[in-house]
C-alpha cells in the first residue's frame, strides 16, 4: 500500500495503513464492549489506541511524494504521543472523587484532558502546517504551468 | 425573553445581513459565483465562514444544555476542534483546490466523481448528502423557529417559516458568496458573543478554581474525565467528531472558493482559532450553570436546553441577551446556509451530470433547488416531529461514512479503486440509516458506549481498503493523467 509512485515506505503509505489499522482498532473497540461488556475498561483502550493511530495517520494523507516535509512528521508523532499519553492517564489514574487536586482551574485528570488535547494542538499543528506549506508551488506560474500539464494530459488519445 | 433590547438587536442584526445578502446578490450572475463564490474569498472570510458553518446552533444551546446534563463526557464532542482545522487543511484543502484549478470542480460529489471516473460514485455520494442535508435543514429550522418565536412571540410555525424565507431569499439570490460574508458577520457575532458571554460566566462563580471547587464538593463526578458517560463513550465522541469532519461537505467545499491558493498556509490558525474562541460559551455557560444549580442560585433546569437562556436571563444585561440570541440565529443561519448552497448544487449539478443529462441554466436551477430544498426541510420540519429527529441523527454519520474514505482517502492513495469507492459510499448510507433507524425506533439497543456512527464510520473505512485491495488491477484504470498529477502535486 505505497502512498506514493514508487512504491516504497512513504509517509502517505504510512498513513494509509495507520487509517486502515485505527479503523480496525475502533471496529475491535465496538466489538469488544459488544461481546464482553465486562471489559468496558480494555474496550475504552482499545477506542484511545485507535484515535491515537487514526488522527495522526490521517494528517499523513496529506503528505506530498515530491516535497520533504519535516514539520508534518513531528506534528503527526509529537500528535500520536499527546494522545497517548493525555487519554492513557486521563484512563490509569486513580478516581479520588472530590478531592482530586486541581490543576489551573480545573480537576487533575480533566485538565489533562481539556489542556493536553483541547489546547496544545491549537498551539503547535497550525504552526507546523504553516512551516511546511510550500507557498511556491501555488504561485500564479505554477499553477498556469500544473493546468498546462494536465490539459495536455488530458489531450492525450 | 421579548424585552425591547432584545428584539432592537434582533432586528438590526437581520437587517444587516439584508444588506449584506443584497450586495451579494447583485454580483452572482454565474453557476462559478453561486457555488464556490467565483473562487474570490480571501482567506480571514472563509477561516471565519468556515466556522460559523462548522458550529450550528449546538454551540450556543444543545451543546451547553448537554454539557450541564451529563458533564465533562459531552465535551469530547467539541474537543478534537484544536486538531481538525490542521488535519482537514493537511489532507484536503491544497488537492480540493488544486481539482478546482484543473477540473472546475465546484462540489464535493464531484471531486469523488473526477477522482474515480464514475458518475455512479459522484451520484451516490450525492444521495447520501440529500438525505444528511434533509435533517440537518429541518432540525435547524425548527431551532432557528423556537428562536424567533421566544424574542418575537410569533408562534413556532409562523417562526420557522419567517426563518426559513430569510435564509432561502439570501441563499437563492446571492448563493454562497451571500452565505459567505454574512457567514463573516455572524461569526463575527458569534465569537464577540461567546467571549462576553464566558467572561460573565466565569464571574458568576467567582473564577474557574472557584466554580470548579464548588462542584467538587457536590458531584465530582460531573468533571471527572468523562462525565456521566463511559470512558468507550466519550472517547467515541472524539474519534467520530474528530475524524468525522473529513467528510462535512459544508465546511471542506469551501476549500474551492480560495482566491489565492497561498493563503491556504494560515488557513488552520485562523479557523481554529475561530473556532476555539467560540466554544467558550459552550464550557463557560455549561460549568457555570452546574454551579449555581448545586449552590442553589438557580432552579434545577427542566431541559437542559435552557442553560443558556436561563443563564442569559439572570446573569447578562438584556444588550449582552440579544447579541447572544443573534448569535445563536446566527449559528444555526450560517450552517443552513451552506446546506442549502451544498444541497442545491448536488441536486442542479451532481445528480444531473451523473444521470448524464447536464441542466443547461445551473444558476436558475440552482436557484430554484434552494427553494424547493428549504419547502422540503420546513414541510418535515413542521409536519414530522419524528421524521425531524430520526433526520437530525443520520447528519454527520452519513457525512462521515459516506465522504471521509471516499474524499479523504481517496484523494490521497493512488490505489484507490472505484468499486471500493462504491461500495465504501453504500455501506456508509445503508449501515447508518439501517442502525440509526433501528436504535432510534428501539428494535435494538447498542451496549453502552457503543456508537452507530462509529461503527459505520470504521466499517466504511474497512471496506474502502479492503474492496480497493481485491480489485486493484483496476486502480490505475480509475485515476485519469491529470488527477494523478494533481495528487502528486
Amino acid at each position: 500500500m505505497g502512498g506514493g509512485a514508487g512504491g516504497h515506505l512513504t509517509l502517505r503509505g504510512v498513513g494509509l495503513a495507520g487509517s486502515c489499522v485505527g479503523a480496525l482498532c475502533a471496529l475491535a473497540a465496538y466489538a469488544t464492549a459488544w461481546l464482553h461488556p465486562e471489559l468496558g475498561l480494555a474496550a475504552a483502550w482499545c477506542m484511545a489506541l485507535a484515535i491515537a493511530i487514526t488522527m495522526p495517520s490521517a494528517m499523513l494523507l496529506g503528505a506530498r511524494p515530491s516535497a520533504r516535509q519535516p514539520w508534518l512528521v513531528i506534528a503527526a508523532a509529537g500528535l500520536a504521543v499527546l494522545l497517548v499519553a493525555v487519554f492513557g492517564a486521563a484512563l490509569a489514574l486513580p478516581a479520588v472523587g472530590g478531592s482530586e487536586p486541581i490543576v489551573a482551574g480545573l480537576p487533575r485528570r480533566l485538565g489533562l484532558i481539556i489542556y493536553g488535547v483541547g489546547l496544545v494542538p491549537f498551539l503547535l499543528l497550525p504552526i507546523a502546517f504553516a512551516r511546511d506549506f510550500d507557498v511556491d508551488s501555488l504561485g500564479p506560474d505554477a499553477l498556469r504551468m500544473l493546468r498546462e500539464k494536465c490539459d495536455a494530459l488530458r489531450a492525450r488519445p | 425573553m421579548n424585552t425591547p433590547a432584545i428584539v432592537v438587536v434582533a432586528t438590526l442584526y437581520a437587517a444587516i445581513c439584508a444588506l449584506i445578502a443584497l450586495w451579494a446578490a447583485r454580483r452572482t450572475d454565474t453557476p462559478g459565483a453561486f457555488f464556490v463564490a467565483g473562487r474570490s474569498i480571501g482567506v480571514v472570510p472563509l477561516a471565519v465562514a468556515s466556522m460559523a458553518a462548522a458550529l450550528s446552533g449546538f454551540a450556543f444551546i444543545g451543546g451547553p444544555g448537554l454539557f450541564y446534563a451529563a458533564g465533562a463526557g459531552s465535551l469530547y464532542i467539541v474537543l478534537p476542534a484544536a486538531i481538525t482545522g490542521a488535519l482537514s487543511a493537511w489532507v484536503l484543502a491544497r488537492r480540493m483546490r488544486l481539482l478546482a484549478e484543473v477540473r472546475g470542480v465546484m462540489t464535493v460529489p464531484e471531486a469523488i466523481g473526477v477522482r474515480y471516473r464514475s458518475p455512479a460514485a459522484r451520484g451516490l455520494a450525492a444521495v447520501a448528502m440529500l438525505i444528511a442535508i434533509a435533517g440537518y435543514m429541518a432540525t435547524n429550522f425548527l431551532a432557528l423557529g423556537l428562536i424567533i418565536d421566544a424574542v418575537f412571540g410569533v408562534g413556532l410555525t409562523t417562526a420557522v417559516v419567517v426563518g426559513a424565507a430569510v435564509i432561502l431569499a439570501y441563499s437563492a439570490a446571492g448563493g454562497i458568496l451571500a452565505g459567505i460574508y454574512t457567514d463573516l458577520f455572524q461569526g463575527a457575532v458569534m465569537a464577540v458573543a461567546s467571549v462576553l458571554v464566558f467572561a460573565a460566566a466565569l464571574a458568576s462563580g467567582g473564577g474557574l478554581g472557584s466554580i470548579t471547587r464548588d462542584i467538587m464538593q457536590s458531584d465530582p463526578i460531573f468533571l471527572s474525565p468523562w462525565g456521566t458517560f463511559s470512558p468507550l463513550a466519550a472517547l467515541s465522541l472524539f474519534f467520530v467528531f474528530g475524524l468525522g469532519v473529513l467528510g462535512q461537505p459544508h465546511v471542506v467545499h469551501k476549500y474551492y472558493m480560495v482566491r489565492d491558493p497561498r493563503s491556504l498556509r494560515w488557513y488552520p490558525l485562523l479557523m481554529t482559532g475561530a473556532m476555539l474562541i467560540t466554544l467558550l460559551l459552550l464550557f463557560g455557560v455549561g460549568i457555570a450553570v452546574k454551579a449555581r444549580v448545586l449552590a442553589g442560585d438557580m432552579a434545577p433546569l427542566a431541559r437542559p436546553d435552557d442553560a443558556t437562556p436561563q443563564f442569559l436571563l439572570r446573569y447578562t444585561s438584556p444588550l449582552l441577551a440579544g447579541i447572544v440570541f443573534s448569535g445563536v440565529a446566527a449559528a444555526i443561519m450560517s450552517t443552513v446556509n451552506s446546506f442549502i448552497n451544498v444541497g442545491a448544487a448536488a441536486v442542479a449539478r451532481d445528480l444531473p451530470q451523473a444521470l448524464g443529462r447536464p441542466l443547461g441554466d445551473e444558476l436558475r436551477a440552482g436557484r430554484i433547488a434552494s427553494v424547493v430544498l428549504t419547502v422540503v426541510a420546513v414541510v418535515i420540519a413542521l409536519e414530522s416531529g419524528l421524521l425531524v429527529a430520526l433526520l437530525g441523527v443520520l447528519g454527520w454519520g452519513l457525512f462521515a461514512s459516506t465522504l471521509v474514505p471516499s474524499l479523504a482517502i481517496g484523494l490521497a492513495w493512488e490505489g484507490a479503486t472505484r468499486v471500493g469507492a462504491i461500495a465504501s459510499i453504500a455501506t456508509g448510507l445503508g449501515l447508518t440509516v439501517l442502525l440509526e433507524s433501528l436504535v432510534w425506533a428501539k428494535a435494538m439497543s447498542l451496549p453502552a458506549g457503543v456508537s452507530a456512527t462509529g461503527i459505520t464510520l470504521s466499517l466504511s473505512i474497512v471496506v474502502f481498503f479492503g474492496i480497493s485491495w481485491l480489485t486493484g488491477s483496476r486502480a490505475g484504470h480509475d485515476l485519469d493523467a491529470d488527477v494523478r498529477t494533481v495528487m502528486r502535486y
